[in-house]
């Protein structure tokens, strides 16, 4: 009986039509819900506050894009992915936008049949150690443990560090954000590498933070971005200009609470991206109203950093690098026309 | 008298009264600290600021975090939804456990349970739905004991009557799928079964990770019950299904009526086995991302707030494990003894019946 | 008769049939999801530098070097802490095992409560458990030395190691001696006394020979507490330490009451015969009921074997670097998933079998040599 239920599949042919599947943004509009790999363990990116919610820059961009697709920013689904099982679960169709501080790389871009959006936050791969050992760089870490989560660019950094200086290592790796932050406070490893991000965060939850100290060392560049699947260039792009728009915002200072008056603004660009222009972002699959949608909803740039890392979260970190092209910073949309 | 001739075993040699001192040195080595920690320098009430005062374990935290342990990142709006599943599969368990209720009617008691226990934790139908991947805690740690157990079973059964087959290919395809699941690390089948499903179904179609890991326990769950079956066949007289052939049975017919419950009932003891060590082993699918109730445990330790007490979480966890498997070991010698009883009163009956008949052959030959 | 030998041989043909439609039917699907998701298949990835580094490592090992030469090195910790944990879980298994069976009720208690303890909770939490007291020992500047020889604190158990400053001569001599002495071994066994004691004379001087030549090649490094750690000597490190001890543990709860249960089959007419001959208990057990009980134990044993080579995988969870970690960090780094999962199930299946295959070897020769 099976194998004639089987055979019946065969027959109607079921498996040709396997292979072209419908667009990412089909897919997660007959959803009804975005699905977005995210983080629960890191404050900052992503972890739950003490109602259980989570909260943080990755979080702050997946609801965005529900917003933009679906002018709802709840409709999302959050997927807990660890430093190893991430780009599976993206190439694997499990979720539909990888947001969860991934660093920018050649290989990662071109390699795995993944790609980068653009970056949301530029950061760093320092080091983190017990104030205690007084050391003031990492070269004064000679023989150290050192706590690095597999199978991540700070992995391969570190190795890379440690042999041009003629130095010793031991790594310890755990693909577990608490069983590895443990090692570290406990005392098991004297340095905890990763993006700076990871690091403060890690700071601000250590039992007394003024005990561990960044140093001052940058180890490599660490652009974080969200990534999507190749080959669904309609999708990337609306990641994209989720991003985009949200720096746009922050540029012609439209906020979460103006965004309503802004609407019949005389800045023609302005308008065009709150849906002045109808019809616009039809390539894109949106509705023409979606930036707006993201601005009301989720805020600019600015609010959302604010929020999420700088001075109305417990992390307190400067912008730095973070910052709009015309304060001195990197953060640079193209131009919405 | 008889508990005082028992204590006495303590002394009655030099190398008892070596070996109840050397006892004793390590329970005295080991108990006191144990209890200093666990209640005389515990922290029994009060914040996190109690905890901290305090030398041993901080229980507050345990009161304060057990709804989490128990159904982790479940909406906490909705926690009676958890809890309810929970209570349902208990009572389906205890329901197991009476020889009494095994019968047709359990079967179908299983899967309409597990439907019902399912539609509470995902909701639709009225019900406000929830994504599997917000359940957790206990109710997730048993519907994946449950599902690897009841799709487990019938394949498993299927699987020990393949291996036993007569027919070389399904002897040799089984055999090989038998080994295959038996030889290989149940994490590394989580792993498999999370980082290959996706890839062998059609684009599009995301099984869940709760799928995954219901896939991968349900095979390696399969291949261990079948090894159990085959024992329990094995165990079954040969003469018993010959008979059955010559009165013109068919193979399956055979088996469905003759063979299997006389097998099941032998396996039933080793099956609670399987059936503990599965329970255990849904620990984990943490592996795979997944928060059962050890995973929810691990979670809560997260917060900021309480840093520092893992050690008293992994305390509760151990014991609600605890509490599970060593009933049901418990259970599952008593089961064992029972039927072994079983079958020396049916074999006393069996020999009683005989003799009472050659005595009455006896009485009327003597009559005669 | 006919009729039923063409059913079976019908049932068969659909059977293989079906077998190879679902082969199919995934095949195909999996090369389109390959295709579509951009995904290269193919071992050469194998080749590339793996970048990371490995934690511990029988031999040494450069973050340049290949993925394949990290997984060789994931299966040697592998075997080496499954080795370890059998070799242990076996003497501390059959201590308790026989403890339980115990005259002294205190003894039996406690050997209980530990089995009860430690059978009926996960490996996982057990191994998490170790982890966390195994990070609760002292840091390093206030490790537990034992006169300067070991030391014990986080970051593990230092040990003195051997050192071999071999010159060449040493090596053809010591191995001569290992020679003569398997084979005078095996002609014990033959009960070819004469021959046997020549052999065993002879690598016996060979030996002395060979420490003679070494005085001053063969020296004991020791451990030295520097700033971040210890230089020389040899390392058991925690996540080593805390895996051996929750597979120890874990699997010596069942391999005691597997001992318990072998021995309780032995008849006890067998007990009673032995003591009347004036055999003392020890004498008993060693002699009389432990080589009966081994037939029923082997089996069993087995089966406890295998479960602590796979449940080595576990070590995912406190970062010691076996085969399934090495596997699987390859597998999320470079994207190759079904070659990495082929590679992983070959891995477990050679040391699972091999196990099983080893032991049931040496099961069917002890059943051989018993009955003859």
């Amino acid at each position: 009986m099976r194998l004639a239920a089987l055979l019946i599949m065969l027959a109607l042919g079921l498996v040709p039509t396997l292979s072209h599947a419908a667009s990412t943004l089909d897919t997660v509009k007959a959803r009804g819900v975005l699905r977005c790999g995210t983080e629960n363990d890191t404050p900052g990116s992503g972890a739950p506050d003490s109602n259980g919610v989570l909260q943080g820059i990755d979080i702050e961009y997946c609801r965005a894009i529900a917003a933009a697709v679906f002018g709802d920013a709840s409709k999302v689904t959050f997927i807990h992915t660890s430093t190893l099982n991430r780009f599976s679960v993206l190439q694997s169709g499990d979720v539909d936008v990888l947001i969860r501080e991934t660093t920018l790389l050649f290989s990662r871009d071109t390699q795995i049949g993944l790609i980068f959006a653009n970056t949301i936050m530029y950061d760093a791969q320092g080091a983190l150690v017990a104030a205690k050992t007084g050391a003031k760089s990492l070269a004064d870490l000679d023989g150290a443990s050192i706590c690095v989560f597999p199978g991540s660019n700070s992995e391969l950094n570190i190795a890379d560090y440690f042999q041009s200086h003629g130095l010793k290592y031991t790594p310890i790796s755990i693909d577990n954000a608490d069983a590895l932050r443990r090692s570290f406070f406990e005392g098991r490893c004297d340095v905890f590498t990763g993006d700076r991000l990871m690091l403060s965060s890690n700071r601000s939850i250590a039992k007394t933070p003024t005990d561990y100290v960044v140093l001052p060392d940058l180890l490599a560049k660490s652009p974080l971005g969200p990534m999507v699947r190749q080959g669904d260039d309609q999708w990337l792009n609306i990641v994209k200009w989720v991003v985009n728009v949200t720096f746009l915002a922050e540029e012609k200072k439209i906020t979460k609470a103006n965004v309503d008056s802004a609407r019949t603004s005389t800045d023609p660009e302005v308008k065009r991206m709150l849906g002045g222009t109808p019809g616009m972002s039809k390539q894109l699959g949106l509705n023409d109203d979606w930036a707006y949608q993201v601005i009301k909803q989720i805020g600019n740039y600015a609010e959302i950093y604010d929020r999420t890392l700088g001075d109305g979260s417990s992390l307190k970190l400067p912008r730095g690098l973070n910052k709009l092209w015309s304060d001195g910073g990197l953060l640079y949309s193209p131009p919405f026309l | 008298m008889r508990s005082f001739l028992r204590l006495r075993a303590l002394v009655n040699s030099p190398v008892n009264i070596g070996i109840t001192l050397a006892c004793l040195a390590l329970l005295a080595w080991m108990v006191p600290p144990l209890l200093h920690w666990a209640v005389l320098d515990a922290a029994w009430s009060g914040g996190p600021e109690a905890c901290r005062a305090a030398a041993g374990a901080c229980w507050p935290y345990v009161g304060q975090k057990y709804g989490f342990f128990l159904f982790g990142f479940y909406p906490s709006e909705a926690r009676w939804r958890p809890l309810l599943a929970l209570l349902l599969m208990l009572a389906l368990l205890a329901g197991n456990l009476v020889p009494r209720f095994w019968n047709r009617r359990l079967l179908i008691a299983w899967p309409i349970i597990l439907a019902l226990v399912v539609w509470i934790l995902g909701g639709g139908l009225g019900l406000p739905p929830v994504p599997t991947e917000s359940w957790s805690g206990l109710p997730l740690t048993l519907l994946i004991a449950s599902f690897a157990l009841v799709l487990g079973f019938p394949l498993g059964v299927l699987l020990a009557l393949g291996r036993t087959s007569k027919l070389p290919f399904f002897r040799m395809v089984c055999t090989v799928f038998i080994e295959l699941q038996r030889g290989l690390p149940l994490v590394a089948v989580l792993f498999m079964a999370s980082v290959m499903m996706p890839l062998l179904v059609p684009a599009g179609v995301t099984p869940g990770k709760l799928l995954r890991a219901y896939l991968a326990f349900t095979l390696v769950a399969a291949a261990f019950i079948a090894e159990i079956i085959r024992g329990g066949l094995q165990a079954v007289a040969p003469g018993q299904a010959e008979a059955a052939t010559a009165l013109g049975l068919g193979y399956w017919r055979t088996m469905q009526r003759i063979v299997l419950p006389q097998c099941l009932r032998v396996s039933v003891p080793s099956l609670v086995g399987v059936a503990i060590s599965f329970f255990k082993d849904t620990s984990l699918v943490t592996v795979i991302g997944l928060t059962d109730l050890l995973g929810a445990v691990g979670a809560a330790s997260r917060d900021p707030v309480w840093l520092g007490h893992d050690v008293e979480g992994y305390v509760f966890a151990a014991l609600v494990y605890f509490t599970f498997c060593f009933s049901a070991s418990r259970y599952a010698a008593w089961l064992e003894r029972r039927l072994q009883d079983g079958a020396r009163i049916a074999r006393a009956a069996a020999v009683e019946q005989a003799y009472a008949s050659r005595l009455a052959i006896r009485s009327e030959a003597s009559t005669a | 008769m006919a009729n039923r030998r063409t059913q079976a041989i019908l049932a068969q043909v659909l059977g293989a049939v079906a077998l190879v439609a679902i082969a199919i039917l995934l095949t195909t699907t999996l090369i389109g999801n390959l295709a579509r998701l951009n995904l290269t298949t193919g071992f050469e990835f194998l080749w590339r530098p793996a970048g990371m580094k490995i934690g511990e490592s029988v031999f040494p090992l450069a973050p340049s070097d290949s993925f394949a030469w990290a997984v060789v090195a994931a299966i040697l910790n592998t075997i080496r802490v499954a080795v370890a944990g059998i070799v242990l879980a076996t003497i501390i298994g059959t201590a308790i095992g026989i403890m339980r069976l115990s005259s002294n009720p205190l003894l039996r208690g406690v050997t209980t409560v530990y089995v009860e303890v430690f059978r009926n909770t996960p490996l996982l939490l057990q191994i998490l458990f170790w982890s966390a007291i195994l990070l609760k020992l002292p840091a390093i500047r206030q490790a537990i030395s034992l006169g300067d020889w070991a030391f014990l604190s986080q970051r593990g158990l230092q040990l003195p190691s051997l050192m071999l400053h071999a010159g060449v001569a040493l090596w053809p001599g010591a191995i001569a001696a290992i020679l003569c002495g398997i084979a005078a071994f095996l002609l014990a066994r033959r009960r070819n006394r004469a021959a046997a004691i020549a052999l065993g004379v002879l690598a016996a001087i060979l030996a002395l020979l060979v420490v003679w030549s070494a005085q001053g090649a063969v020296g004991v490094e020791r451990p030295v507490r520097k700033l971040f750690g210890f230089t020389g000597g040899f390392t058991l490190t925690p996540e080593f330490c805390a895996l051996l001890a929750g597979l120890t543990a874990y699997t010596a709860a069942f391999i005691a009451e597997i001992v318990r249960g072998g021995i309780l089959a032995i008849p006890s007419g067998q007990w009673e015969a032995a003591r009347s001959l004036g055999l003392r208990n020890g004498a008993i057990l060693r002699h009389i009921v432990l080589p009966q009980a081994l037939r029923v134990i082997l089996p069993a044993m087995t089966s406890q074997y295998v479960g602590l080579v796979k449940n080595s995988s576990l070590a995912v969870a406190i970062g010691y670097p076996d085969l399934f970690w090495a596997i699987s960090t390859a597998i999320n780094v470079t994207g190759h998933a079904v070659e990495g999962v082929a590679l992983m199930m070959v891995c477990y299946l050679v040391l699972t079998l091999g196990t099983s295959g080893a032991m049931n070897t040496w099961y069917s020769r002890m059943i051989r040599r018993g009955a003859r």
